[in-house]
């Protein structure tokens, strides 16, 4: 079986019922899209009910306060309608799409903020396991299935740091605090974690 | 493209790049294609660790303030990124947004020739052509007395490998080629014999080397901005 690492799951603000957020199919997505960039505001408006909710709870993990996040949410949403006839479905999903605009506005915020938060080891979950089960998805299965494999294959403190930075916003100084190791030491692992996921992904897509 | 670019790539859509990091990417993003692509394929790689995050319903504040921002414009200004090709009317709400700082960097313009003879009024046009919010890239001015055009770059600055290409786009018409710019050099030239002033728009975009093969713009906008009277 997998090993344990700490998952993007989400524990302290009030969760909506599955019902409520059925996620809507890609193409959906992409419709909604295209009819944004000819100015549709009803669609624009499917757009942001179908998506913002599930983005604010990965914004929430990344700058934790809620005004933060919800202007955060907010400064995306403009940006997402201001550039929606440059989503090319070529590149990518329209969820993950919006979530890469989403998760870069909270991450420009954190860096630009500059502070160091003091990070300990936390309440470790089995991501791999998740990242296969769960149903409450936007993600494609076969790359949600590529990911938890190779995840698997790289070492598991430098996956625990993979996942730590990109679900939780961490820095390489907060990752260097956690691990009681210099930045350098931290980017190098990284790097090396990163290398291992191309190739495994790679070769497997 | 290197190990190197992969690994900034990935670093950066991590989010482990510090602030400097983060904005020297976001450039590069720009007018690195293959860095695109790549950053685009670490996006989609690692965008499955977000399946286990629940939803959290934002405030409605929230969808009324985007609604508040999105209001008024009647399609979206494409970030000044979208292709010359777009519906003139979408160039025309592009040009609104600039429409206040072009009015006072003609301002700026007119004042700095001041020492100048004055031209006859209404015969001389100026477009302040730039990325929106950032300083003019270029400063075009169509004087009708003398039929030429001047353009002065500013900060104008071709991707490797690339040219910048000017071009006006008359009301209800396709874009006209003015020709390459060359970087730092301010040119002049003749103004096309039947290129309109009144609300004419300027725009610079990306193109192989010496311009575009085909007449049209074939990159993306890098830069606009509209003529107005001097």
């Amino acid at each position: 079986m997998f090993a344990a690492a700490p998952a993007c799951a989400y524990h302290s603000w009030p969760k909506l019922k599955p019902e409520d957020s059925l996620p809507p199919s890609p193409s959906d997505l992409a419709d909604l899209i295209a009819a944004s960039a000819r100015g549709d505001r009803a669609a624009f408006q499917r757009l942001y009910e179908a998506t913002a909710p599930k983005l604010l709870g990965v914004i929430l993990r990344i700058v934790r306060s809620r005004a933060e996040a919800e202007d955060v949410l907010q400064d995306a949403y403009i940006r997402v309608w201001k550039s929606a006839g440059l989503f090319s479905p070529a590149s990518g999903t329209a969820f993950g799409w919006i979530a890469s605009i989403v998760r870069n506005r909270a991450i420009d915020l954190l860096r630009a903020q500059g502070t160091v938060r003091r990070v300990q080891a936390g309440e470790d979950e089995d991501v791999l396991a998740r990242i296969a089960d769960t149903r409450d998805d936007f993600a494609q299965a076969a790359d949600r299935e590529a990911l938890r494999r190779c995840l698997d294959t790289v070492e598991p403190k430098v996956r625990e740091m993979i996942v730590l930075a990109y679900c939780d916003g961490y820095s390489r100084d907060e990752l260097a605090g956690r691990y009681a190791s210099p930045a350098n030491t931290i980017k190098t692992w990284l790097h090396r974690g990163l290398a291992a996921l191309r190739t495994c992904l790679d070769e497997k897509t | 493209m290197s190990d190197e670019s992969h690994l900034l790539a990935g670093e950066y859509v991590l989010g482990t790049l510090t602030a400097d990091e983060r904005a020297e990417a976001a450039r590069r993003l720009q007018d690195d294609p293959a860095f695109r692509a790549e950053v685009e394929d670490w996006q989609r790689r690692l965008l499955p660790l977000t399946a286990s995050v629940a939803p959290v319903a934002p405030a409605p504040t929230v969808w009324r303030a985007v609604e508040r921002a999105i209001a008024g414009r009647p399609a979206p200004a494409n970030d000044n990124l979208g292709l010359l090709a777009m519906s003139r009317a979408r160039w025309r709400s592009a040009a609104v947004a600039l429409g206040a700082l072009a009015a006072a960097l003609a301002l700026f313009v007119a004042d700095r020739d001041f020492l100048r003879p004055p031209a006859p009024a209404g015969a001389s046009y100026v477009a302040a052509v730039n990325r929106g919010g950032d300083l003019p890239a270029l400063i075009v001015r169509v004087d009708l007395a003398t039929h030429s055009v001047s353009v002065r770059p500013v900060e104008a600055e071709a991707p490797a490998g690339k040219s910048l290409e000017l071009w006006y786009v008359a009301a209800g018409q396709s874009p006209k080629s003015m020709g390459v710019i060359q970087q730092g050099r301010g040119i002049r030239m003749a103004a096309p014999a039947d290129m309109p002033v009144k609300d004419t728009i300027l725009a610079v975009s990306v193109e192989p080397p010496g311009g575009s093969p085909t007449g049209a713009p074939t990159g993306p906008v890098i830069y606009k901005g509209q003529l107005i009277a001097e």
